[in-house]
């Protein structure tokens, strides 16, 4: 019973004030329960993560875990609607070609949503294209500063970004797709841009094409002709699907270098059909 | 002794000790009330929101644009769902107690435990249906968008000869997976899960305050507390024993993370039926512990 | 068995209240109030029972201590011989508060309905029971209308409807007729006294005499928390040493024969005219006999608000 010090005996009764004791009795449940529940909560979590339905946190230096981790704790859910201003405030500086503060604002989207390798690509093609692009072509870009420097600069930022993301993302095809599309049209290393096609291939979110350019790559690297004629014949051998314009005119092209039997050449190819480069699908440029 | 005395009039039934017809009409009764507090204004708020992210063309693929839409929504749902359980649930009791309709329902034959669970369901009621009309609304908006981009790619696509017809109908499966999926109910149920939680802590909470703004703030401190402190945690257990006593005061406190299922389940994941059933139970006992306490409080307290 | 089972039981008492007592302790200090003060009464069933005393003086505290609001400190309460807890006793106590409010966006039926599905009633017998109630609080006419649109009278009445809805034996009124106009209160006092007609048994509080004086069987005068007088009115308000003859078509003659009689007697005459006290004054004696005893012990903590004026 409570104390009730300061009341004369004759209205001694009841206890008076339950609020400390009940304080204290709900405090214990709530402990008791915290205490039992832990033996469902932890296999349960590592259960949901390994269904992938939980974030797993990859393993990283403890100050950038402690960071992430705290961020997608306490904003929760609210992760996506701060992903997007931050995507957003992002999308305003590359208008004005602040490409410092693009670099910034996606380090905010990728802390806000490191599971989402999309904004990894983003900003590796930031990078690598409309960075790249400026110090190309803009009138803006002061005197003095020297262009081409800063074009490799912002290409191999591009590329570092996707290095350090494509160990996170072991599955996804995207980032490796990304990146050697990158070693193709800005570094012109067919040979290292052919490898890393090839690293994607059969991984999640990569096309047939992929299977394709790899192809394509080969056939511009250096020494690597008759590989590359043995892996396009083969998949011009598998079909008509593949008889595609520019695969037909790799195939004659290495044909002629490599100096293949006629009889054991392709047939000609329609002559209106213009032998035409690798596109990208699904890339909208704005 | 005489018995007659005591007995309760001949014809008067006695009414049930526990009775889920009263529950659903002061449940029903909190929903209108909550309703006539114009709660559903947010809603316009959301769709202003939605509508606006499907215009956005700023970003990247087409996929993107829908995920984006999509994440964003649901991320709305999501604060709208576990802040109205908070302040709808701080406000209505004490409401009831100023305005002193709780006397008058309690001196009905009302047993406490069931006006709290009249509150407790007539809230989930209002943020139930607030989220179906966000899922709707962002479905729609969703099926919408997607249909046109998958148009526009496909005219983009179908424009170069290098592309077989195979590659096309694979990158428009891809951008068709981004649109409306059924998935998506399990994802909007954990957050409803989570707001239910939210809400039984809150009347846990409120049975203790005396006014609506100091459980308003404890709720919200209850919930960031929840989803962060396992980190805390975490982190610092990683520096040994020294830090143990924190682990230990943290049982206390709730965990909120397995309720980030959300995210995942938005972003693709898919949850097996017997999970979602898990997790479900998982926030059902922490509904009924919750709702308990707060009973023991409420049991005796005097207005 | 035993020879009483022949005879019928009496009826319970609506309320019997033993030595009921209520310690706040005080916020911000270590004081306490006694609010109730070891009260005993009882309200027999059918009977209007009118507990007076200016504001402050315990009245609220006492009906929420019968309704099982709040727990006492000491003594115990019983309704129609059930303890408050039980929601048997409950079904039958219908409760106005004092200046209630109720869910505004809801109307005057709507109201009804609302505590009537608390209390079970379902479907059929809940609408006639609407009209009923709405019929007998004359507020048929808004029937339809929010509360928010309400007079004060009106939201008393939809209050009074409210507590009858179960037709419950016994009626808890907290200061009914506070705020109302002299019309809107004639029609509760009518009202109340309609139930008493029904056998109703009815508790009801005031610190508005004139009100109780016309309704009630019997008072009790509470202040700083005691019970200082109860009784049936007439007693109360009878002057014991004094009598009254009251005269129909008396002659001034006969009048002076009767003064002339009185002197020889040796007593004397007071007055020709209405000899009676009024219960304002009765309440008066007594908040002033209190305050005195207050002064002399100087026994509570905390001081209780003044009188009202007369
Ligand atoms: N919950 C409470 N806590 C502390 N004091 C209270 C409480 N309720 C009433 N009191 C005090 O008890 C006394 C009696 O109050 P009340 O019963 O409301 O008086 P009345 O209804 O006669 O005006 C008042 O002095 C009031 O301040
Ligand atoms: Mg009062």
């Amino acid at each position: 019973m409570d104390p009730q010090p300061d009341i004369p005996a004759e209205y001694h009764g009841r206890p008076r004030r339950p609020l400390v004791r009940k304080t204290l009795v709900i405090l214990l449940v709530l402990w008791t329960f915290g205490a039992v529940r832990g033996a469902w909560e932890t296999p349960l979590i590592a259960r949901l993560r390994g269904a992938d339905l939980l974030q797993a946190v990859p393993a990283q230096e403890t100050e950038t875990k402690l960071g992430r981790n705290a961020v997608l704790a306490i904003l929760g859910g609210m992760r996506p609607l701060m992903a997007v201003y931050a995507k957003l405030s992002a999308v305003d500086k590359w208008e004005i070609a602040d490409w410092d503060e693009v670099e910034k604002w996606y380090g905010i989207t990728i802390l806000l949503q490191p599971e989402d390798y999309q904004h990894r690509i983003d900003l590796a093609w930031h990078c690598a294209y409309n960075a790249r692009a400026y110090y190309e072509t803009s009138q803006h870009v002061p005197s003095g500063v020297d262009r081409a420097r800063e074009m490799e600069v912002w290409t191999d930022k591009g590329l570092a970004y996707l290095d350090a993301a494509i160990p996170e993302f072991p599955d996804r095809g995207e980032l490796l797709q990304e990146k050697a599309q990158i070693l193709e049209r800005k570094k012109h290393d067919p040979c290292a841009a052919a490898q890393t096609y090839r690293l994607a291939l059969g991984k999640k979110g990569v096309l047939g094409y992929v299977e394709r350019f790899v192809g394509y790559q080969l056939a511009q690297c250096p020494g690597k002709e008759q590989e590359a004629y043995t892996y396009l014949k083969r998949l011009y051998d598998e079909g008509e699907k593949n008889h595609l314009p520019t695969l037909i005119h790799e195939v004659k092209r290495l044909e002629r270098k490599l100096q293949i039997p006629l009889l054991l050449r392709i047939p000609d190819p329609e002559p209106d059909l213009p032998g035409t480069r690798n596109t990208v699908p699904g890339l909208k440029v704005p | 002794m005489s018995a007659p005395n005591h007995a309760p009039m001949p014809d008067r039934p006695v009414p049930p000790i526990f009775s889920p017809g009263r529950i659903w009409t002061l449940a029903a009764a909190t929903f209108t009330q909550l309703v006539r507090m114009r709660t559903f204004y947010f809603l316009l708020f959301f769709a202003v929101l939605v509508f606006g992210m499907s215009n956005v063309n700023l970003l990247y693929t087409a996929e993107q644009q829908l995920s984006t839409i999509r994440g964003t929504s649901f991320g709305a749902m999501w604060l709208f769902a576990w802040l109205f359980a908070v302040t709808a649930t701080a406000v209505v009791i004490p409401r009831d107690i100023e305005d002193r309709t709780l006397y008058t329902i309690l001196s009905k034959p009302v047993p406490r435990v069931e006006y709290l669970l009249g509150k407790f369901f007539g809230v989930l009621l209002v943020i139930t249906v607030a989220l179906g009309a966000m899922l709707l609304l962002s479905g729609v908006v969703l099926e919408f968008r997607k249909a046109g981009l998958i148009a526009e790619t496909r005219i983009y696509l179908e424009q170069s000869p290098d592309i077989t017809p195979a590659d096309i109908q694979g990158q428009l499966d891809a951008i068709s997976n981004e649109g409306f999926h059924p998935r998506l109910f399990t994802a909007a149920w954990i957050i409803l899960l989570q707001a239910a939680v939210m809400a039984a802590a809150t009347i846990l909470v409120s049975t203790f305050a005396s006014s609506s703004l100091f459980t308003i703030i404890v709720g919200i401190a209850f919930f960031l507390i929840g989803h962060g402190h396992r980190i805390a945690v975490d982190y610092w257990s990683e520096g040994g024993a020294t830090n143990n006593w924190l682990a230990w005061a943290a049982k206390v406190v709730p965990d909120f993370h397995i309720f980030n299922v959300h995210e995942k389940i938005v972003a693709g994941s898919t949850a097996a039926p017997f999970v979602m059933a898990e997790i479900t139970a998982y926030a059902g006992v922490y509904c009924v512990v919750y709702l308990l306490l707060g009973w023991y409080m409420f049991s005796d307290k005097e207005f | 068995m035993s020879a009483s089972s022949s005879t019928p039981p009496s009826p319970p008492p609506a309320i019997e209240a033993r030595e009921l007592t209520k310690v706040f302790p005080l916020q911000w200090s270590k004081g306490y109030m006694v609010a109730v003060d070891k009260v005993s009464f009882t309200v027999n069933a059918g009977e209007v029972y009118g507990l007076i005393g200016p504001n402050g003086s315990g009245k609220s505290t006492t009906m929420k201590l019968v309704l099982g609001l709040m727990a006492p400190s000491l003594g115990t309460t019983k309704v129609f011989g059930l303890s408050t807890s039980d929601v048997r006793a409950r079904s039958e106590i219908g409760f106005l508060p004092e200046n209630p409010y109720f869910y505004k966006h809801l109307t005057g039926a709507e109201t009804l309905r609302f505590y009537g599905k608390l209390c079970g009633l379902r479907g059929r017998s809940l609408q006639e029971r609407i009209g009923e109630l709405l019929e007998l609080v004359d507020l048929e006419h808004a029937r339809d209308r929010r509360l928010a649109g309400y007079s004060k009278g009106m939201l008393q009445r939809i209050g009074l409807a409210q507590a009858l809805v179960q037709r419950p034996r016994l009626v808890v009124l907290d200061e009914p007729t506070a705020g109302v106009d002299p019309i809107g209160s004639r029609e509760i006092r009518d009202l109340i006294l309609r139930l008493k007609q029904e056998g109703i048994s009815v508790f009801l509080c005031s610190h508005l005499l004139e009100q109780v004086q016309e309704v009630c069987d019997r008072v009790g005068i509470i202040f700083q928390g005691k019970l200082r007088r109860e009784g049936p009115l007439d007693e109360l308000t009878a002057i014991e040493n004094q009598t009254e003859i009251l005269l129909q078509e008396a002659s001034p003659a006969l009048i002076s024969k009767i003064q002339a009689l009185v002197q020889a007697e040796g007593a004397d005459l007071l007055s020709i005219g209405r000899p009676r006290t009024t219960l304002e004054r009765l309440f008066l004696d007594e908040v002033e006999r209190g305050l005195a005893d207050a002064r002399s012990a100087g026994a509570h903590s905390a001081e209780p608000s003044p009188p009202p004026r007369p």
